[in-house]
């Protein structure tokens, strides 16, 4: 197996810090002496590496007698502050997951019971009711379904029977020509 | 196993059983390495301190669930990260910053770091100054870089402590680490292009 520059450059960082199992290192090693590309990329690697020196002295120094406080604190039931975040938790990322879990079923739940009750609504609601149903050539303008709405009343007028009072006639049955 | 990690078991079946000061000893055992670890989240001499202090509390209250299958130092380098994140929370700093989440980015769109290359620290530089370089530029990296670089750079862990401190396996610790210093290099030439080696 050969490596090409694409396995082989990740894999620097892994061989400098140690890592790399002696079967991978060896293919690696192999690769560097080929390849100068690679070679520069380790050699910088090393001088990245450089600038990570450990201070010599503790920059920060715990103060005198800090072990004895924190012990008694400890042992006097203190637990320090509530957990918030945490990276790497498995049990704080269980309970993140439980809540999200939680949140997305209640929206679940609240989408399902307003969809149940818009059914229940248009079920119980009164449709159009008409003999004929016509929407292929509305009417154009205003005018237009006025007379129309005319026509409409004046058929219903003669429907009644002939010696019907005119105030049983539509209101606008009359006075207002077809 | 090792004698200081045996001792350390000792120390804490000593703690559980009620014995405070085997418990104040593990403490001065780690006291010095918590307060270099937790300086890389804050400057802050008493915001250190108080987070080593929360770190020790909860790691006495958690003393039950350690497993002894990584060290006791691995452990509790895993409490006293959480307790820095924790406590920059609940000061409104957000050390994470989900754009720049390495986990959702597309490893394959950077095979190679390639670049610009840098220089190392000039050996006539004065060490303070090199680490007070190194601390801003770390400063300026999203958390998940940040902290698996102090692991390996500043605690020398294995790449096999620090998947155990993160909770992630080698192979992420791998690719992390790979891309945390592609994050430093570009952040070092970025703030410091003197260092440039082009």
């Amino acid at each position: 197996m050969n490596f090409n520059c694409q396995d082989a450059l990740p894999l620097v960082d892994s061989y400098l810090d140690g890592e790399l199992t002696e079967v991978r290192a060896s293919l690696l090693r192999k690769h560097l002496l080929d390849c100068s590309a690679c070679r520069t990329g380790a050699q910088d690697s090393k001088a990245l590496s450089r600038w990570f020196a450990k201070p010599k002295e503790l920059e920060f120094a715990p103060p005198a007698g800090f072990s004895a406080r924190v012990a008694r604190r400890a042992f006097a039931g203190d637990v320090g502050r509530p957990d918030g975040l945490t990276v790497g938790s498995a049990e704080a990322n269980h309970e993140e997951r439980g809540r999200l879990l939680q949140f997305v079923l209640t929206i679940t739940a609240a989408a399902a019971a307003i969809m149940l009750v818009s059914a229940v609504a248009l079920r119980d609601q009164r449709l159009p009711n008409a003999d004929r149903l016509d929407a292929a050539n509305p009417p154009a303008t205003a005018e237009q379904v006025l007379l129309q709405l005319d026509k409409l009343n004046l058929s219903e007028g003669k429907a009644l029977t002939p010696g019907a009072p005119a105030s049983e006639l539509p209101a606008n049955a009359a006075g207002r020509k077809p | 196993m090792q004698p200081a990690l045996k001792e350390d078991v000792s120390l804490v079946a000593e703690a559980l059983a009620g014995n405070q000061l085997s418990f104040q000893l593990l403490v001065e055992r780690y006291q010095d390495r918590m307060f270099g670890l937790v300086r890389h989240y804050t400057r802050n001499p008493v915001e250190i301190e108080d987070i080593v202090q929360d770190a020790f509390l909860k790691a006495f209250t958690r003393l039950t669930s350690f497993q002894q299958q990584s060290s006791f130092y691995t452990w509790l380098c895993r409490i006293a990260i959480n307790t820095a994140l924790d406590f920059h929370k609940r000061h409104g700093r957000n050390p994470v910053t989900a754009m720049e989440d390495p986990e959702l980015a597309q490893a394959a769109d950077r095979p190679g770091r390639g670049g610009p290359s840098v220089q190392a620290p000039d050996a006539r530089m004065e060490r303070a100054e090199m680490q007070r370089i190194t601390q801003e530029v770390l400063a300026e990296l999203p958390e998940i870089f940040r902290t698996v670089l102090v692991l390996r750079e500043f605690e020398d862990m294995a790449y096999q402590d620090m998947a155990d401190v993160l909770g992630i396996s080698i192979g992420t610790v791998e690719s992390r680490l790979f891309r945390a210093r592609a994050r430093f290099k570009e952040k070092l030439l970025q703030l410091h292009p003197e260092f440039g080696g082009d």
